[in-house]
């Protein structure tokens, strides 16, 4: 009897045979009994597993056991789920939320301070015309309590108090008046004036609009974006940060603190923008290598997600907003990528930068990164294998997970 | 308390209850373990082929079922759920238990009849012999032959549940079916002739098998 028969009457009850198969299968049992037989044997087994299966009975003991414990249960109160700001739909939810409240405050805090920017303007006005008063002289007669104010006033300097009065006919062109009496101003004496060494390379100018600093109290949008910021002339940087964060969905605990370290060092392509390239030492959340035992003569191939700690080699471009709310700091957003051993990372991050000094900086960010590793799947471990005993394989085919962690070091530009 | 039937009426359809079973309604947990119980129980016994351990399991089922019952928002049928986490039970518990049944390696060459043969063989007991039967048979394939023969699951549901391929699935159940023939052998020849016997007596006898005796299966050696 061959096996290829007892596998064709298996597939007939299992209905997977098709209607000639059958037929001619059917004919085969009804002319031979050895096939007639096992073909009742399976028959029988099949009833026989469903009537044993509705003959099992369970004792009235366990029954009363379980509903005492399930009432035990139902009474319990439901204790609520403990909120931890880094769990993981919460710590991704809270990211976005900080950055678009972050957004929305740089936004909408100038457009509310909105009037101090005009007073500013206001004032500015002010400053302009007091210099043009005081740089204009005044041709016409004006009133001055007495002469020696009326020198100070007119020129603004006290050492020239006095016109010469050595009998000279002056050459009078203007006349002033401080109420009581007129007073004549020699056009000669306005000549020695500025002859004077000490006035010697004062020249009237015009106020230029940059000479008058703006930044004082000013409240810019990030958006409008003013390049108000002088260039640092510091062309790179150098960062050393700490993590702790998750990963989903392989994670057995969602807080692994200090679970990542990195260095960065970068280079300003601009002010704002900079490429660079990072070494990290992290978690990472892998598949392992395949374990082999038997069990009952078949080969069991164990595989399961690990967590390892691995070097990575990525390089990242970053984009900064320079931004002030009470002080100045930046908004920075990232992209990064690299390879990590049996695998590749790539992935965004979002942080702030707030200047310590002129050169540290204290730099936070919360990156998503997804870690792809490169391990077989379990249909390529099975037609890879050559064993000859059947294969049971229990593996967590998991070959991508999100790693998300808060990043947070000191940065150092040069 | 209401009966399930009228319970069931009442909640018109079984997503309702289901639903109910979430928000922690007792009546419709005694609905659910009404219903599946039969199941869940013949499952842990078939799995772990010892009573005793198959009805702690059992317990722990509920328990979870009930403790985890959130879960079964995601789900996408409360069947498989439920299988799904009596799989899981059944599983650790083998695995933590010293409780090991003599299962025949499949693919010892050597193989004796007498490792087949199930001892104290009582024929007016089926379920018990069909019992023993599958205890003698490795877990793998047994959790494939339950889901797929007694719980009524489809191939690909079980590779889903199993965490594997439809054709591993196939496999197995089909290596199980092989060795419970082989194994049952005689129980069924008994049944065999007795049906014979009252054929013959009842005179019904259509003249079934008289050409040739009925052989022996090959038990020597199982080929996989």
């Amino acid at each position: 009897m061959t096996s290829g028969l007892e596998d064709k009457i298996i597939a007939y009850f299992d209905g997977e045979l098709s209607d000639a198969d059958g037929a001619e299968l059917l004919h085969r049992v009804s002319v031979s009994p050895e096939i007639r037989t096992l073909f009742r044997e399976h028959e029988m087994l099949r009833e026989m597993a469903r009537e044993s299966a509705n003959a099992v009975t369970i004792s009235p003991e366990i029954e009363t056991s379980l509903f005492s414990r399930i009432e035990a249960l139902a009474e319990k109160p439901i204790r609520e789920k403990a909120v931890w700001v880094f769990s993981r739909r919460t710590a991704l939810v809270s990211a976005l939320a900080l950055i678009l409240i972050s957004g929305s405050v740089g936004y909408l805090v100038p457009k509310l301070f909105s009037g101090s920017s005009q007073n500013l303007q206001n004032s500015r006005s002010d400053q302009q015309n007091l210099s043009s008063s005081i740089i204009q002289p005044t041709p016409q007669v004006q009133s001055f309590p007495n002469s020696s104010a009326f020198h100070t006033n007119l020129i603004g300097i006290s050492h020239i108090s006095e016109a010469p009065r050595n009998g000279t006919p002056a050459e009078t062109n203007d006349t002033y008046s401080n109420g009581t009496e007129d007073i004549s101003v020699n056009k000669s004496d306005i000549a020695i004036i500025d002859k004077t060494p000490l006035m010697e390379g004062i020249h009237s100018v015009a106020p230029r609009m940059a000479d008058i600093h703006s930044g004082i109290g000013e409240r810019i949008s990030p958006f409008e974006r003013p390049e108000l910021q002088q260039d640092s002339r510091s062309l790179f940087e150098a960062s050393l940060q700490t993590s702790s964060g998750f990963t989903y969905p392989a994670d057995a605990s969602p807080i692994k603190p200090f679970a990542d370290q990195r260095f960065s060092f970068g280079y300003h392509i601009s002010e704002n923008n900079l490429i660079g390239i990072r070494i990290a030492s992290g978690l990472y959340q892998q598949l392992g290598s395949i374990s082999q035992s038997s069990l009952g003569g078949i080969e069991v191939l164990s595989r399961t997600i690990e967590t390892k700690r691995n070097f990575s080699e990525e390089i990242y471009v970053s984009h900064l907003i320079p931004i002030t709310i009470a002080a100045p700091f930046f908004l920075e957003f990232s992209l990064d990528g690299g390879i990590i051993p049996n695998g590749y990372t790539y992935g965004a991050e979002a942080g702030v930068r707030i200047p310590l000094s002129e050169s540290v900086m204290f730099d936070a960010a919360f990156a998503l990164t997804r870690v792809h590793s490169n391990a077989l799947t379990s249909d390529q471990i099975l037609t890879s294998t050559n064993a000859t005993t059947p294969i049971l394989l229990q593996s967590a085919d998991i070959h991508n997970t999100l790693n998300g962690r808060l990043h947070y070091g000191l940065l150092y530009r040069f | 308390m209401q009966s399930d039937a009228d319970y069931a009426k009442k909640a018109e359809s079984e997503q309702k209850i289901i639903e109910a079973f979430i928000a922690g309604d007792m009546q419709a947990f005694k609905y659910v373990y009404n219903k599946y119980r039969q199941r869940i129980f013949s499952y842990c016994l078939y799995v772990i082929g010892n009573k005793t351990l198959a009805e702690d399991a059992f317990q722990e089922v509920f328990i979870r079922i009930y403790e985890r019952r959130e879960q079964l928002r995601e789900a996408r049928a409360l069947k498989n759920w439920l299988l799904l986490i009596a799989r899981s039970v059944c599983l650790n518990l083998t695995r933590e238990s010293k409780f090991t049944p003599q299962f025949v390696d499949l693919h010892d060459e050597n193989i004796e009849h007498h490792e087949l043969a199930i001892e104290g063989i009582d024929h007016e007991f089926p379920e018990e012999i069909f019992q023993l039967a599958f205890r003698k048979i490795a877990p793998i394939y047994r959790d494939a032959f339950i889901l797929r023969e007694i719980e009524g699951f489809t191939s690909q549901e079980v590779a889903e549940l199993t965490g594997t391929t439809e054709t591993n699935v196939k496999v197995r159940i089909l290596r199980a079916k092989k060795m419970l023939r082989e194994i049952l052998a005689p129980h069924f020849k008994h049944r065999l002739d007795n049906m014979e016997i009252e054929n013959s007596s009842t005179g019904t006898d259509e003249k079934k098998d008289e050409e040739e005796p009925v052989p022996e299966p090959e038990r020597t050696t199982i080929k996989i």
